[in-house]
């Protein structure tokens, strides 16, 4: 029943909203759950006078101005995907392709969920991560790769949810790192609401039953939720940046949005 | 697996001003300045901080621009979450928090008569006292989809959650503003 109102009132509002139909309207098409629905579309019909909400005048045409004057100061640049701060990472990812291809399993890094190799990839990533000095470093690079693994196989529900649960057992090794390394919680958390973000959009579109974003990243301290006296990751004010697409990285690059994890030590 | 879609001319216009183009970039202005600022307005509920936090916005949207990608967020989406970020930003970093008051400019004022200006402003600041006490993703789901027109999938996308969880935001939230009103008009 209650799905039902949910997605009757949603009907109704679009409809309402269109001019189609009057709220009295709508309420007579469905007689039954005409009770619990005429106080919801009773308070959607008291935002109303929100929707008039203007700038004042002076403030559009100012502001307008100072946007331009800005914009002409400051002329965009395409942020570098491969800016000076992806330094270590490179070198690091450099290591894991030696390492992998002189092992012999170069082929199996191209691997996806479902693949004959893919067991391979995730046991010389492992072995490669073992090796490393600082694992959280390293599962940031591989929830990377997991990331790209998701957007490639979008559109194939069973391989989905192998990939999701690869996903979340490298969640849960970082959760695990990172008892040891707090002073790295603000940074991953500023890539893990990137991909948050991107699995968000993922997930909404995917046939397959796939746990909540929310669920997932429950484990892990997010935005706003961590240890008293850390620095929460804001840097000032910026958004959580848009996950680059997937599909246009080659081979084992790395997401930009994983500059911002680095150490201020680290960034030249 | 991916669907291709036609190319608006709002889609031509943000290529354009991705690709540096200040007169595009200055139509989406405004276009979407109004829409931008009131629902940065009904976050903050102070005219000054709504205009500052609107100005951010659009910097900021100038500035990640080249990275905006066309893979299913729609510029409108994209710049609604520019705008959440921006709130959630100023109240991370700005602990006070100003008495409300409602001092609303309205796209007609100039055309309405005095009595109604007065009787809209009524209405709104209503409104908004009792949106206060909803929670903020009701808020949000509310306030983009009721008031900003945005769709279910729109604001999905805009808030980083699933359509179902958008649906069962608006329930709830209308049950819960129209249990206030009911409650304040008794």
């Amino acid at each position: 029943m209650v799905s039902d109102m949910k997605d009757v009132l949603e009907t109704c509002l679009a409809r309402i909203e269109l001019g189609e139909l009057t709220p009295e309207e709508c309420l007579a098409l469905y007689p039954e759950l005409s009770q619990g629905l005429r106080p919801l579309l009773a308070a959607a019909q008291k935002l109303e006078p929100l929707k008039q909400l203007a700038v004042r005048p002076e403030f559009r045409a100012s502001g307008r101005a100072r946007l331009l004057e800005h914009i002409r100061n400051h002329p965009r640049r395409r942020s570098s995907r491969f800016g000076p701060l992806a330094l270590r990472y490179a070198a690091s990812l450099a290591t894991l392709v030696f390492a992998l291809a002189t092992a012999g399993t170069a082929l199996a890094q191209q691997a996806l969920p479902g693949d004959v190799l893919y067991s391979w990839k995730l046991a010389s990533e492992r072995v490669w991560r073992s090796i490393q000095s600082n694992r959280v470093d390293a599962d940031l690079i591989l929830a990377d790769r997991r990331l790209n693994e998701l957007h490639a196989i979008q559109g194939l529900p069973e391989l989905e949810i192998l990939g999701v649960s690869e996903y979340a057992h490298l969640l849960r090794q970082l959760r695990s790192d990172l008892e040891t390394d707090q002073e790295r919680v603000s940074a991953v958390n500023q890539l893990l609401a990137a991909h948050k973000e991107a699995l968000s959009d993922l997930f909404a579109n995917s046939q397959a039953d796939l746990p909540d974003p929310e669920e997932l990243f429950s484990t892990i301290p997010m935005r706003g939720e961590e240890p008293p006296g850390k620095d929460n990751g804001s840097n000032g004010g910026t958004e959580i940046p848009l996950p680059v697409d997937p599909t246009q990285l080659e081979g084992d690059q790395v997401l930009p949005s994983i500059e911002a994890t680095l150490p201020a030590g680290n960034r030249n | 697996m991916r669907k291709s879609r036609a190319v608006s001319p709002e889609d031509q216009k943000v290529k354009a001003a991705a690709r540096g183009d200040e007169q595009a970039f200055a139509d989406l202005y405004d276009t979407y300045l109004d829409n931008i600022y009131r629902f940065v307005y009904l976050r903050v509920e102070d005219q000054q901080t709504a205009e500052d936090i609107t100005s951010n916005v659009f910097l900021r949207a100038w500035e990640k621009l080249g990275d905006y990608q066309f893979r299913g967020v729609p510029f409108r989406a994209w710049l609604f979450r520019i705008a959440r970020n921006a709130v959630i930003d100023h109240y991370r970093t700005r602990k006070e928090t100003a008495p409300l008051e409602v001092v609303i400019n309205t796209r007609d004022e100039q055309h309405l008569p005095v009595s109604q200006q007065v009787g809209l402003r009524i209405e709104a600041e209503g409104v908004m006292q009792s949106m206060q006490q909803l929670t903020e993703d009701q808020r949000n789901v509310l306030t983009l989809k009721l008031v900003h027109g945005l769709n279910t999938e729109e604001v999905a996308k805009t808030l980083g959650k699933r359509q179902g969880a958008v649906r069962a935001l608006q329930m709830r939230g209308l049950q819960a503003l129209a249990k206030i009103i009911k409650t304040d008009g008794e």
